[in-house]
């Protein structure tokens, strides 16, 4: 293939694509600066990508300056889209609002306008707890529009915890949500309030003693004269906190100008190019707006494409996506696997939908949608299983770096699809050879991505050691992969627990890395075991030498980890074995550490 | 033609017979004279001899020692060249000259070196009760002493150093006067035979993982203790020469009878085998390595060594090889096993009697040779005479066989040489050589050359530093030959063995049923299994194992079950899905599921995984009635296959599993069903004892009376033999049948055993199973179609057979329809 026409469709058969992809790879340079000359620049960008990831180190569109929110709205309303719906916001009331992107514009600037008067400056930052709302993406549009970095922090986190997180970002406002959606947190902004003490705080939504709306916030600002800002394309647009280490926030930051321009094509990808018809105008985001991919999928990448955003204020019912599907002009879904489930129950398992239509696409964030589900899909929300499409994210991806396509040949039920265009993943043993066709083992990238996050300030050194320390010079997911004969990918497991511990989700591997950089300690494994009260860390534990005092050892490690990481991280039992269960392809055999942990099996 | 070779061999023959007669005659007549004249010589040699005699008596032995040995040998020629061999060592040992034996190990030139330039060393040897030690000066041992560790005394690396040193101090010998230290080596890890400059990385391997724990590992830690403590001024040579280690072993000598232990050449006293191969070769004049011998060392311990161009390619060790005064040596591994298992002896003891409780102290009581001989010539009964004369006997052949077992190779052995303790002993060395029955030139040296050996090494080293080897070179590079040769060894021929049997013979074990299997599925095509609930780890593993054991894929696998379980399983057990061999089926409804698949014939067979077996029982019944592949009157049942060690056949019986308590009508079908597995065994005409708790009909036992009218319905059939009522001993043991005049046609030799109810059965399933070491396949029959249930506690083996008779069965029964269709 000489110059494949990148502007208009996607192959549709599979070798093409193959081929396609191929050549996206070995020009990734010249296919990331196509894609990226789609956007509007206010300075171009005179290099590509600088990256090494031995330190590692990741930097796209160098010295280019771009202004998301100008690309989101302005650039689109030129298109002539002013009066399309750009924010549909499905409330608990029954009441439904549109915002075109006219509207939406006005209503970001004159916040934005709000923000300039109030001294906030490019570099700042805001942070956003507030569920899914249009006063989120008014807010995060906003502040993009002026350089601000903003910092969603999850609506299931208890105050403490915001307040923490509001703290570590050096936020200079928040705005929040008293959500009556959560019950047992009445009165949280009112506690987040006592522990911030004078740090502005704004209400999304009902009026509340002594804190001002965001409606009274914007007041008579005025946003006429605004100038937009000029961020560098490694200016950070957003940041997200995963883990709060004892002394330390670790989380992701992303890039202005990668994250947008690759929300921009793997959304146009997935929703628009490989569908020769029947294009989603909207995409209904249920998505929660904490994460990465929501940014890229439920708010930049939409937007950025011109496709309304559709968000629901409530719990998800068959009813409201019926509604959605009769009112709204051909919207696709943005949901977890969960959701699908989630409707299969309240329909029944012979229930068909109120309506005739389907979504012309779903995409589903997080575990492949299992082949059943797809099965289930068919027919019932999609017209085709290919329809139902998988997209692979981590917290540190942005986008999505594997996914299927919503066409018969590029899209397989359950399977994880493949490579994004322009990025390649690789399966590698534990032992660091390349793995065959079917056999499974790591997913790792040997070269960086648009929208890879990098560290939050003072984490560096531990998002080497947590991600460039098993492969050297290559980025490891934890996930466990095979790719079939006609290359699609297939999750097989995942390397890393997530273990919840006092309502936060802490991976395995965050406290095998703290464990192993312990003197006393050659390898380590953490298993969540369940316990009556909850979920216990258990650890095995490794030593590098012969212990003479294995209590001594023991205490030294919970100290470690307690200071390193907290109290709430400290296994509650630590094994000390002289090795781990392996497999011959050395793989960590989990599910007998698991029955050791639960005290099924003996160690022995 | 013909008639001219027959006459040329006719001519050559008359030849050579002419010259045997003659040769022979010189033989006789030169044997007898030698024994005389060397009788004579040796009666001297005990008076003493002056030097110049001495030199004129040497030099004829050489001369002819020269002749003999290039003469074409015979056993006469060969006793005469051993005895005259063993005369001139004898002789030199007697005379004044006592550095002689390390002269002949060091060689002329480099011997004339040393005695002129005069080096000073001292040499190590710890052992278990003391460590010995001597002082060299030039080629003379100019002081020895054995420094014994009191019994009161700790026994530490540090005391046997302060020892020496304190024992040097009191005989004057300043440390710091040495030019070098010589050190008894120790197990360190093996390493080819020589000289090596001592390294620290050798007290690393002796302390961290010696390969044996024994004394003799202080010998390098002391060595360099007290070089330190001699001072920097000086830089002492250290060295280590032939350790017990050594490894020259060639790849034919390190296979054994079983894939799983391999043998190395460590554990021997290598360093008195090269010093007396060395010694001989001398004495014949010739170098070293053009010399092939066998040397033995005869002492507390005993190994025996075949050199090979310089190297020790063949062993017999001292721990698993020949008995010895204190060591038993290699015994009948099966006389062992059923020793151990009649709990006659425990591993323990067994570990004992091969280290220190064995041989001699075993068979006599005492470990002292000496002691037992001095007690056959006074105060020994007759009885005890002739049992001392069966032990001397006993090791005789045993030495003698050892050394003849390792001319194996076919090589051409020169000499022969014993040594140690026990060739001290003329009616001992004389049983051996009359073993040997001159095939060999038998030497004797009697005693011990390590020190010389040691001495030797240091003095080389010395003088010719070129010679000393670097251990962690030798080392690494043994390792990584040792570790080439293991691949070779362990490279698969044929995955599992396959035994192949005629066709349609019996089929009297697992593992034949298992073959049978392989072989219908060569000729048919691997069927599909469906795992019905496959996120279990049993059912991965037995899928896995199944296609793994043998030289092909036996059966695709269809795994039915949560799709994320499924795939983190297979992700685990590094199973690989490739949707050909193994596929995912995701589904939240197995059993329905599976039932489609079968119907549709996209699966062959089906397999119980983590369903609950009355959910799969009952969705499979279902299927069967509606299909209507179940007639009237047939049932479902389990049949169990047993491989019974002690028992020559396999036996079968029904119901342990799943028929509760059936009435008589369910029983027949079982026993049809039963017969069918056994027919499929390619046995003709099954022997079916119906069983009860007796062999005669009791009124009050309800079972016998059933056992009757069952038996009566099958007796005009002849594809079997049915009879009941009978016990189980009349129907398993032909002994019992016979003493209680049983006078059916089953005599204790019942192929199936049809119990009354579950609970009889499953007894018998697990009294057997986890009683008498039996091993069970399993399958479920209904109507013609197999499932396969296997249950946690089954073995690897157990599965893969409850698989194949399944998949025999099916293309069994296939074929069968076939043919009536």
């Amino acid at each position: 293939m000489e110059n494949p026409d990148l502007d208009q469709k996607l192959p549709a058969r599979l070798d093409a694509f193959r081929r396609l992809h191929r050549h996206t790879l070995d020009h990734r340079e010249q296919f990331w600066a196509a894609q990226a000359e789609r956007l509007q620049w206010q300075t171009a960008f005179s290099c590509v990508v600088k990256e090494d990831f031995s330190r590692p180190m990741a930097s796209w569109f160098c010295h280019g300056q771009i202004n998301a929110a100008q690309n989101a709205l302005h650039r689109i309303i030129e298109t002539g889209k002013g009066e399309s719906p750009a924010l549909v916001f499905y409330q608990k009331s029954g009441h439904v609002d549109t915002l075109t992107f006219n509207e939406l514009k006005n209503r970001v600037l004159s916040l934005a306008a709000a923000f300039h008067r109030d001294d906030l400056v490019p570099g700042d930052c805001i942070a956003l707890n507030l569920p899914n709302c249009p006063e989120f993406i008014i807010s995060a549009l906003a502040a993009a529009y002026l350089g601000i970095t903003y910092l969603p922090i999850g609506c299931h986190l208890p105050a403490s915890i915001v307040a923490e997180d509001v703290t570590a970002s050096r936020a200079k406002l928040v705005i929040m949500a008293d959500s009556n959606a959560y019950e047992e947190k009445k009165g949280h902004v009112q506690t987040v309030r006592a522990l911030l003490e004078d740090l502005p705080i704004l209400i999304s939504d009902e009026k509340l003693e002594g804190v001002p709306t965001l409606e009274e916030y914007v007041g008579q600002a005025d946003p006429s004269g605004l100038e937009p800002a000029c961020p560098q394309a490694d200016h950070p647009l957003f940041a997200i906190y995963e883990n709060r280490l004892a002394g330390k926030h670790v989380g992701s930051v992303f890039p202005t100008g990668g994250f947008l321009v690759q929300a921009h094509t793997s959304f146009d990808d997935i929703f628009n190019k490989a569908l020769v018809q029947d294009k989603p105008r909207m995409i209904v985001n249920t998505l929660d707006m904490c994460k990465a991919h929501t940014q890229a999928y439920g708010l930049w990448g939409p937007l950025t494409n011109g496709t309304g955003i559709i968000l629901i204020d409530k719990k998800i019912r068959v009813n409201t996506i019926e509604e959605i599907l009769n009112d709204q002009p051909n919207p696709a879904l943005l949901c977890r696997p969960t959701l699908i489930s989630e409707l299969r129950e309240q329909l029944g398992q012979e229930g068909q939908l109120n309506t005739a239509k389907r979504f012309p696409v779903i995409a589903c964030c997080g575990n492949a949608l299992p082949p059943r589900l797809v099965k289930y899909a068919d027919g019932i929300l999609v017209n085709g299983p290919e329809r139902v499409v998988n997209l692979w994210v981590q917290s540190k991806s942005g986008t999505a770096l594997l996914n299927s396509y919503p066409t018969p040949e590029l899209n397989r039920p359950g399977a994880l699809g493949f490579g994004a265009l322009g990025v390649e993943p690789l399966i590698m043993s534990d032992f660091g050879e390349p793995c065959k066709t079917n056999i499974s083992g790591n997913l790792i990238f040997d070269r960086s991505w648009p929208a890879m996050a990098t560290a939050t300030i003072g984490t560096a050194e531990h998002f080497k050691k947590t991600y460039f320390s098993k492969f050297p010079g290559c980025f490891f997911t934890y996930d466990g992969v095979r790719s079939d004969k006609d290359g699609f990918f297939w999750f097989m497991g995942r390397l890393d627990d997530i273990i919840k511990v006092k309502g936060q989700g802490l991976g395995a591997s965050l406290i095998e890395t703290m464990l192993t950089s312990h003197p006393l300690v050659e390898e380590a494994a953490i298993i969540g075991a369940q316990d009556t009260s909850g979920e216990d860390i258990v650890a095995f534990v490794v030593p590098r030498n012969p212990i003479q005092d294995e209590q001594k050892c023991i205490n030294q490690i919970k100290d470690y980890i307690a200071d390193k990481i907290g109290r709430f991280a400290v296994p509650k039992k630590i094994i000390i074995t002289d090795q781990l269960p392996k497999t011959p392809t050395g793989k960590l055999f989990r599910s007998v550490l698991r029955r050791i942990a639960a005290g099924e099996e003996p160690l022995d | 033609m013909s008639a001219k070779l027959r006459n040329k061999i006719i001519e050559a023959v008359g030849e050579i017979g002419k010259i045997n007669i003659s040769m022979s005659a010189f033989e006789r007549d030169l044997t007898v004279t030698c024994e005389a004249w060397l009788a004579d010589l040796s009666e001297q040699i005990k008076q003493g001899m002056g030097t110049s005699d001495a030199m004129i008596m040497k030099s004829d032995l050489s001369a002819v020692i020269e002749i003999l040995i290039k003469s074409p040998p015979s056993p006469g020629i060969n006793t005469i060249i051993g005895d005259a061999l063993t005369m001139m060592l004898e002789m030199e040992r007697a005379g004044q000259d006592k550095s002689c034996v390390i002269q002949r190990l060091l060689g002329p030139s480099l011997a004339k070196e040393a005695r002129q330039n005069e080096m000073k060393f001292l040499l190590l040897n710890p052992g278990t009760p003391s460590t010995r030690i001597a002082a060299y000066q030039g080629l003379e041992q100019v002081h020895s002493f054995e420094i014994h560790v009191l019994p009161d005394e700790e026994d530490s690396l540090d005391h046997r150093v302060k020892a020496v040193a304190a024992h040097l101090d009191r005989a004057g010998i300043d440390l710091a006067s040495f030019d070098g230290i010589a050190c008894q080596g120790g197990f360190l890890k093996p390493i080819p035979s020589g000289t090596y400059r001592v390294v620290p990385e050798m007290v690393t391997d002796l302390v961290e993982a010696p390969l044996r724990s024994h004394a003799s590992n202080m010998g390098i830690p002391m060595g360099m203790e007290l070089a330190r403590m001699a001072g920097h001024q000086k830089d002492l040579l250290l060295t280590t020469t032939d350790p017990f280690v050594c490894d020259e072993m060639d790849l034919v000598d390190r296979v054994t009878g079983f894939i799983k232990i391999k043998r190395n050449g460590a554990g021997a006293h290598y360093l008195n085998h090269k010093a007396v191969w060395r010694i001989v070769a001398s004495l014949m004049n010739q170098a070293p390595e053009q010399v092939n011998a066998v040397t033995a060392h005869v002492g507390g311990g005993t190994s025996l060594a075949a050199h090979r161009q310089g190297q020790v390619t063949m062993l017999i060790d001292a721990y698993s090889g020949l008995p010895s005064t204190s060591r038993s040596g290699a015994i009948d591994i099966d006389r062992v096993i059923k020793a151990i298992k009649s709990k006659e002896i425990s591993i323990r003891d067994l570990e004992q009697v091969l280290d220190s409780r064995g041989g001699l102290l075993s068979l006599v009581g005492t470990n002292d040779f000496y002691a037992m001989i001095g007690f056959l010539r006074q105060g020994a009964t007759p009885v005890q005479r002739k049992k001392i004369e069966l032990v001397q006997n006993f090791l005789a052949r045993k030495i003698a066989g050892g050394m003849l077992k390792l001319t194996a190779d076919g090589a051409d052995v020169r000499v022969m040489a014993i040594t140690g303790g026990l060739a001290k002993n003329p009616d001992m060395m004389h049983r051996v050589k009359q073993n040997i029955a001159g095939r060999y030139p038998v030497v004797t040296m009697p005693g011990y050359f390590e020190h010389e050996a040691l001495a030797a090494g240091q003095i080389r080293g010395y003088y010719a530093s070129e010679t000393l080897k670097d251990y962690e070179t030798e080392r690494n590079a043994l390792e990584k030959r040792r570790h080439d040769e293991d691949a070779l060894i362990d490279t698969p021929v044929f995955k599992r063995e396959i035994r192949f049997k005629k066709k349609g013979a019996p089929l009297t074990t697992l593992d034949d049923i298992i073959d049978a299997a392989y072989l219908t599925v060569e000729e048919n095509y691997a069927p599909t299994i469906a795992i019905v609930g496959a996120n279990n780890e049993e059912a991965i593993q037995a899928a896995k194992r199944a296609n793994e054991e043998g030289r092909f894929r036996i059966s695709k696998f269809v795994l039915l079950g949560d799709f994320q379980e499924i795939s983190q399983m297979a992700y685990e057990y590094d199973l690989v899905i490739d949707n050909d061999n193994y596929t995912i089926f995701d589904t939240e409804n197995p059993v329905e599921e599976a039932v489609n698949l079968l119907d549709e014939g996209k699966v062959d067979i089906l397999m119980k995984g983590s369903i609950h077996t009355e959910d799969i029982l009952r969705g499979f019944f279902k299927y069967l009635k509606a299909s209507g592949r179940l007639q009237k009157g047939q049932v479902m049942s389990h049949t169990a296959i047993v491989d019974i060690p002690t028992r020559n056949k396999l036996l079968a019986f029904s119901d342990g599993a799943l028929n509760t308590y059936p009435d008589e009508e369910k029983r027949v079908a079982i026993l049809e069903n039963a017969l069918k597995v056994v027919h499929n065994l390619n046995i003709k005409v099954p022997k079916v004892a119906v069983v009860s708790a007796v062999e005669n009909v009791n009124r009050s036992v309800d079972s016998s009376i059933e056992a009757e009218r069952i038996a009566a319905r099958f007796a005009d059939r002849d594809d079997c033999i049915v009879e009941g009522p009978l016990s189980l001993d009349v129907a398993m043991d032909p002994a019992i049948a016979k003493e209680k005049h049983y006078t059916g046609r089953i005599q204790g030799n019942a192929d199936v055993l049809i119990l009354p109810d579950i609970d009889s059965g499953n007894i018998l399933w697990k009294t057997l199973t986890t009683q008498s070491g039996a091993a069970l396949a399993g399958v479920i029959l209904c109507g013609d179609m197999p499932l396969i249930l296997t249950s946690r506690g089954d073995s690897t083996r157990s599965k893969l057979a409850s698989l194949s008779l399944a998949i025999k069965f099916y293309f069994d029964i296939k074929k069968e329809n076939g043919v009536a269709s």
